[in-house]
């Protein structure tokens, strides 16, 4: 009985420590899934560049080429190039489709290669380009195009907005997804965009539309402290006696300053960190407007500030203090904002600014596993789903997840 | 009930699942092509007939005292514009053609196809054809009217 009791004090003390040491890791990695209403920017982040946005091909049906995506087989077949009894563009396009077409299905066409239609994607991959060239009425051609979360990770599409400024003259049509369509995790899903030119087509005159999709894919995020640092005006906190990582900017006279927004930067090491936005001061000599800005995609949660004559903070015991929650000017539980602003009056004489920020954003493309690792022990619950994804060489790296 | 806890703990630090709002963007441009046809008129004989455009697509064919002969005048239909094209109605105005008098239209008949410019068949050439009967010299004139459509929307 006494053994018992032991055996389960052990088992218990063990259970503690191996939650403990979980804690511990997780809360010093840091690693989150965060949320933003915005979109990352290509050229934010260079790494991003080029792999971030959903978009993973586009295939007109009009271009002279059958275009073969090795899931699906050939997209478009019929744009075999050239045209049957008349051939305006050669290779460059086809006989014109009068219907629109279902991908890897045939679709009537006119014997007569007159218009054409290129679709090309932008190199973020958010955007795609759709050019009808020589279109008459009835010129019917199709644009198919994949979509996938970044990372392949799971993801709704949550709106379709067709802009067609011009109905009389074009009528443009989504087919192959809608609204509330769930994209499977490690999954692909097809559209494609029907162009019919009406009757009311004016010749020769330039009509544009627009389809916007939005999707909000569950991805990895992470979140972390963020401080401004104003670089010949920055002083870390380790410099101040401090353990925690930070910068205090001063002394500022009046005049417009912009620092950057370092998160995770350890030790005040910016090599360490990540550049999530900027701060800029105005400061006449008696107000300082200091306003918090986060690049695309990015959003902060809350922020902290500290604008004073003094190099840093006092609590209320009149010791100086680095602690966020004890900056004078706070703004907590902000809806991820992009940006934040505050105005401090009274002041005079050179001044210094403390500025904090609870930041999230993307983690960069790649290594998905780092995220899906955290996200499937919490979720541990889901893990017969998890199984059912398949494709464990494309989007799971089956050696990482032994060490669970 | 420690790993609910534990469970709890980790959530209110925030770790979980969200998502990030992803856009595809599909902007498009359409420029239509045109259709232009030219109507040019030919070689006419003998001296009494003479042919020229009036209105677009219309030739105006005159007679002047002639007598019981066939006239003829030529004409060439071309295609300057982007678009196939094909006739679809070639209408001889007769209410001033004297009776008896025959007119009639030969070489290019309706659905005629006529290419998009540059190419090696963007035009067409026809024949107007009149035959004034035995009954004395006559003056008149009459027009000939073509319509065009884009190849694809010609109606039978």
């Amino acid at each position: 009985m006494m053994l018992r009791g032991l055996s389960r004090q052990a088992r218990l003390g063990r259970w503690l420590i191996i939650s403990m040491v979980v804690v511990v890791a997780l809360g010093s990695l840091g690693v989150a899934y965060g949320y933003s209403s915005g979109t990352l920017q290509a050229g934010d982040m260079m790494a991003m560049a080029c792999t971030t946005g959903p978009l993973k091909w586009v295939v007109s049906n009009d271009d002279g080429k059958v275009t073969n995506i090795c899931s699906y087989g050939d997209i478009d077949p019929g744009d075999n190039g050239g045209g049957t009894n008349y051939d305006n563009w050669g290779g460059q396009s086809s006989d014109d489709p009068s219907e629109p077409q279902t991908r890897g299905v045939v679709c009537a066409r006119y014997d007569k290669d007159v218009a054409r239609t290129t679709a090309w994607m932008s190199c973020d991959r958010k955007e795609i380009t759709v050019l009808l060239e020589n279109a008459y009425p009835c010129y019917y051609p199709t644009v198919f195009f994949g979509l996938k979360c970044p990372d392949s990770n799971p993801g709704t599409i949550t709106s379709i907005v067709i802009d067609n400024p011009y109905p009389d003259a074009l009528t443009v049509t989504i087919s192959g997804i809608y609204e509330g369509q769930t994209i499977p995790k490690c999954g692909e899903i097809t559209g494609a965009v029907h162009v019919h030119v009406e009757q009311a087509a004016a010749q020769n005159t330039f009509y544009t539309f627009n389809v916007l999709i939005t999707i909000d894919c569950t991805t990895c995020g992470k979140c972390d402290t963020a401080y401004a640092y104003g670089e010949e005006y920055a002083t870390c906190f380790l410099d101040c006696g401090f353990s925690n990582w930070g910068w205090t900017n001063g002394p500022l006279g009046p005049g417009s300053y912009e620092f950057e927004l370092w998160a995770g930067a350890a030790q005040c090491d910016t090599s360490k960190g990540t550049l999530v936005g900027w701060l800029s001061v105005d400061y006449d000599g008696s107000t300082a407007i200091v306003t918090y800005n986060v690049y695309e995609g990015n959003y902060m949660t809350a922020t902290h500030l500290y604008v004073g004559n003094d190099r840093l903070p006092k609590n209320n015991k009149d010791i100086e203090t680095v602690a966020p929650g004890q900056y004078p000017y706070k703004h907590d539980g902000l809806n991820n904002v992009t940006t934040d602003s505050y105005t401090v009056t009274g002041l005079s004489g050179d001044i210094y600014v403390v500025a904090h920020a609870d930041v999230c954003w993307r983690v960069n493309g790649g290594n998905s596993w780092n995220c899906w690792s955290w996200g499937s022990s919490w979720n541990y619950w889901s893990w017969g789903n998890l199984w059912n994804y398949g494709s464990w060489g494309h989007c799971w790296q089956w050696g990482h997840w032994n060490w669970w | 009930m420690l790993s609910i806890a534990l469970l709890l703990s980790l959530c209110v630090m925030g770790i979980g699942y969200a998502g990030w709002m992803d856009t595809a963007d599909i902007n498009g441009t359409m420029q239509t092509g045109y259709i232009e046809v030219v109507l040019s008129p030919g070689a006419c004989s003998p001296n009494n007939i003479s042919c020229s455009v009036g209105a677009p697509h219309t030739l105006q064919i005159t007679l002047t005292e002639a007598e019981p002969d066939t006239y003829t005048c030529g004409f060439t239909i071309t295609n300057t514009g982007t678009l196939p094209v094909k006739i679809q109605s070639i209408d001889i105005d007769t209410s001033s053609v004297p009776g008896g008098v025959d007119v009639s239209v030969t070489g290019v008949v309706k659905g005629t196809q006529i290419e998009q410019a540059g190419e090696e068949d963007d035009s067409a050439e026809g024949m107007v054809f009149v035959v004034v009967p035995e009954n004395g010299s006559v003056s008149f004139s009459f027009d000939v009217i073509f319509s065009f459509v884009q190849w694809n929307l010609y109606e039978e």
